[in-house]
């Protein structure tokens, strides 16, 4: 109890909750698959989500700009920001080869629409080296991307 | 959270050298003889409302918000505050910023009005706001209501937030906009307390801006609740008008009440600062329902796009398996077989990727409810995955139709009704009136399947021939019919809380407390049928003890032969806990014609045996949504 009280005191002093619902790890590249649960007592009672659980941000420091802070929009911190927040919906549309979140993924490398399906083929067939073990972090699967598209013809342009 | 304080003494003294002294005084007179303090739109910036006293005041609670020491209560100086704080350039706690740039649309509304001489009244440069709102740069609004989640017809009350789409967002990239979210502040995980707290106003709500796929995430998957996303019509100075709101709502605290003073309603007014033709009167006094809410921006909304969530997507990619197909898929879920299993490397590419997808979505919805530990479901979500992308095969499921009806577009939730009927042999007329919200006999369009909630069914009326009076009050009334299927297996439930005269003894007013789980099966387009274990308690003072408790089966069907019409049969067979009590058995008959959007008609008849005697009802009701 003294913990949480302490916790919620915490988030209540930083300007604007810098608390994330997951915690991650600088540009939330430590973030595994599947980290996410709110759990049965959360669905059942959870009449209503007009509540929010100490996560009140104002843009500022969960994604709209790079993690650093400086006020720079940067596209790599975006895009790690990115994946790191929707891994799990990532692992399952690469394996799918299609999918909104594999989509904006796409649109975050600039991959132009001629080469989207190039992108989209070449996660699919390259899955299980992106999702090599099973504590993969988000930082292990964009990495192996980046070597997967730095090999192919037409998507190496995207991660020179 | 900051240090210093600016205080009005200090102000004025370090000001006192550079302020126009006679022009701050020109303009607050000018403003006083245009009567601005008295505009709906200063009103709608400082969120004034009249109080139950008739006392107009702001919702807005945080003291800093307001630049008058009175300015919650008093328009007219807070108005006069905020012409001399523009005139000032001191950072103010604990925003850090000066007035002009905590106070955009002030500012902006205000320069519009009264013409400010930028060489008289300087503008001052706000980088922290020009970088947030180049930052979101909306190219386009939308309101999003995430509509009810399966098997918990609370959540209809439901939600709704504002998506901002910035240049970034093109065609398919949704998820990189922003989401506006007004949300009361608890770290409450009891949602009986939460509840509690939250129609008694114990919790303060804000603002907050945050990456719509989080939003996303949290509804679509988490809460498997689909989203309608409706385009909002607002130019670029409308645009612009609502994040200098915004920007000004940044950290205030509101009054938060769960049925009033809530998401949907202060998005609302967020809106209004964009849109201030967008009026409600007092609509929104007694109940803001989000589905409403919708109806009141539904002047500036377009056709709604539909998000449907992971449930919404599984149960429909299942349709498109073969039942072995499914219960391969639901074998591989969970873990009874394997991705080299015999079974599925057989299957030709195609029909293997529908099989691996829908298994690995099965496997991903156990995992977020909780029903399976992470060290199970990663390797299995992984081989599953890897199997799947295996078969290159791209794609390969239809995605989840449109429900033909938008949320916005459902019966309105208030209803009245006249009613005539008969108990036994005596006439009866009644009037009635249900604040909200809906019921299973309702017309369903726009409406979430199987799920009712009826919050304070009250209702009057006289038997003409004994000139008795009758009433009735039902303070809550939830029931949720989920059927289940080759896919979820979902626990149907109900309970209510009402007030009614029995018809035992004198005829006392009863208190009652029933409901129970259940189970149902068949589709809500159609026919389902359901099966409760049903508890009653009753108090009365004719019971023998005052009180009694029955518990028996309930057993009723939803029928639907056509659009428009509804009908409901229900059965139940209540035994007394108590060897004095008094034994239940009734059959009710409901159902329901629309004849308009609006009006529809409702015929009730039904039976009841309780200690020997038998009571006959029927009644006959004219409904009008409104």
């Amino acid at each position: 109890m003294k913990k949480t009280i302490l916790a919620a005191a915490l988030v209540a002093m930083m300007p604007f909750g810098a608390a994330l619902a997951d915690s991650d790890i600088g540009c939330g590249l430590g973030t595994q698959v599947m980290k996410g649960q709110k759990g049965k007592v959360f669905k059942v009672l959870g009449a209503t989500t007009n509540g929010t659980f100490g996560n009140q941000t104002f843009g500022i420091t969960s994604g709209t700009l790079g993690c650093d802070g400086d006020g720079v929009v940067a596209s790599k911190a975006r895009r790690s920001m990115f994946a790191s927040a929707n891994i799990d919906q990532l692992s399952a549309e690469m394996a799918a080869g299609e999918g909104e979140t594999l989509t904006t993924l796409a649109s975050l490398y600039q991959i132009d629409a001629a080469d989207r399906e190039a992108f989209f083929a070449l996660a699919q067939a390259q899955h299980a080296a992106l999702f090599a073990t099973v504590d993969a972090t988000t930082g292990d699967v964009l990495s192996a991307l980046e070597v997967a598209m730095a090999q192919d013809a037409r998507l190496s342009r995207y991660v020179a | 959270m900051e240090p210093t304080r600016v205080t009005a003494a200090s102000a004025a003294a370090s000001n006192a050298a550079t302020v126009d002294v006679a022009y701050r005084a020109e303009l607050l007179a000018a403003a006083r003889a245009q009567k601005l303090s008295a505009d709906p739109y200063w009103q709608t910036l400082l969120h004034v409302e009249t109080s139950f006293l008739g006392t107009p005041r702001s919702v807005a609670v945080s003291d800093w918000f307001f630049l008058a020491p009175d300015g919650r209560y008093n328009a007219q100086s807070e108005l006069d505050a905020t012409l001399a704080a523009f005139f000032e350039t001191q950072a103010r706690s604990p925003r850090d910023e000066p007035a002009q740039c905590i106070y955009g649309a002030r500012y902006r509304w205000l320069s519009q009005r009264l013409g400010f001489d930028a060489t008289r009244l300087p503008q001052q440069s706000c980088p922290r706001r020009d970088e947030w709102m180049q930052a979101l740069d909306p190219q386009r609004v939308w309101v999003v209501f995430p509509a009810a989640y399966l098997n918990s017809p609370a959540s209809m009350f439901g939600h709704t937030l504002l998506r901002l789409d910035g240049r970034e967002v093109s065609d398919g990239t949704a998820l990189l906009a922003y989401a506006v979210n007004f949300a009361a502040n608890t770290d409450e995980t009891n949602g009986l307390v939460f509840a509690a707290k939250g129609l008694t106003g114990g919790y303060r709500g804000q603002f907050s801006v945050l990456p719509y796929y989080e939003k996303v995430k949290e509804y679509s998957r988490l809460e498997s609740r689909d989203l309608w996303e409706y385009p909002l019509d607002l130019d670029e100075a409308q645009t612009q008008m609502l994040l200098l709101h915004l920007w000004e709502m940044r950290g205030v605290e509101f009054d938060y009440y769960f049925f009033t003073k809530n998401c949907s309603y202060q998005l609302l007014t967020l809106l209004q600062a964009a849109r201030p033709d967008l009026q409600w009167g007092d609509q929104y006094r007694w109940r803001a329902i989000p589905t409403d809410t919708l109806k009141t921006t539904a002047p500036l909304s377009g056709d709604p796009d539909y998000r449907p969530s992971l449930s919404t997507q599984i149960a429909h990619h299942a349709t498109q398996l073969s039942p072995p197909e499914l219960r391969l898929a639901r074998a591989l879920a969970d873990g009874q077989r394997a991705a080299d299993d015999d079974a599925l490397t057989a299957l030709p590419a195609e029909a293997r990727a529908r099989v691996l997808g829908v298994s690995h979505d099965l496997l991903y919805r156990s995992f977020l409810a909780g029903d399976l530990p992470r060290e199970v479901s990663v390797p299995r979500s992984q081989t599953l995955l890897r199997a799947r992308a295996q078969t290159g095969v791209r794609g390969g499921f239809e995605p989840p139709p449109r429900p033909a009806v938008a949320p916005d577009r459902g019966h309105a939730t208030r209803r009245f009704a006249a009613e005539a009927g008969v108990l036994d042999d005596a006439a009866r007329v009644m009037l009635r009136l249900r604040p909200a919200y809906h019921d299973l006999l309702d017309e369903p369009a726009g409406y979430s399947d199987g799920q009712q909630i009826n919050f304070l069914d009250l209702a009057v009326g006289i038997e003409p021939e004994t000139g008795r009076w009758l009433g009735e009050a039902q303070l809550i009334d939830i029931v949720s019919i989920a059927p289940r299927s080759a896919v979820f297996s979902p626990i149907s439930w109900r309970v209510r809380l009402a007030a009614e005269r029995a018809d035992y003894g004198r005829g006392l007013t009863s208190a009652l407390l029933e409901g129970g789980p259940g189970l149902s099966w068949g589709q809500h387009a159609h026919l389902v049928g359901y099966g409760f274990l049903f508890a009653q308690m009753e108090a009365n003072k004719d019971l023998a003890r005052g009180h009694d408790a029955g518990i028996g089966p309930l057993l009723g069907a939803l029928w639907r032969p056509r659009a428009g019409w509804q009908l409901q049969l229900e059965a139940a067979w209540l035994d007394s806990l108590d060897d004095d009590g008094l034994d239940r058995r009734w059959v009710r008959l409901g159902q329901q014609w629309q004849l308009r959007d609006d009006v529809a008609v409702r015929l009730r008849v039904g039976g009841e045996r309780r200690a020997g005697d038998h009571t006959t009802e029927a009644t006959l009701a004219l409904q009008r949504y409104f």
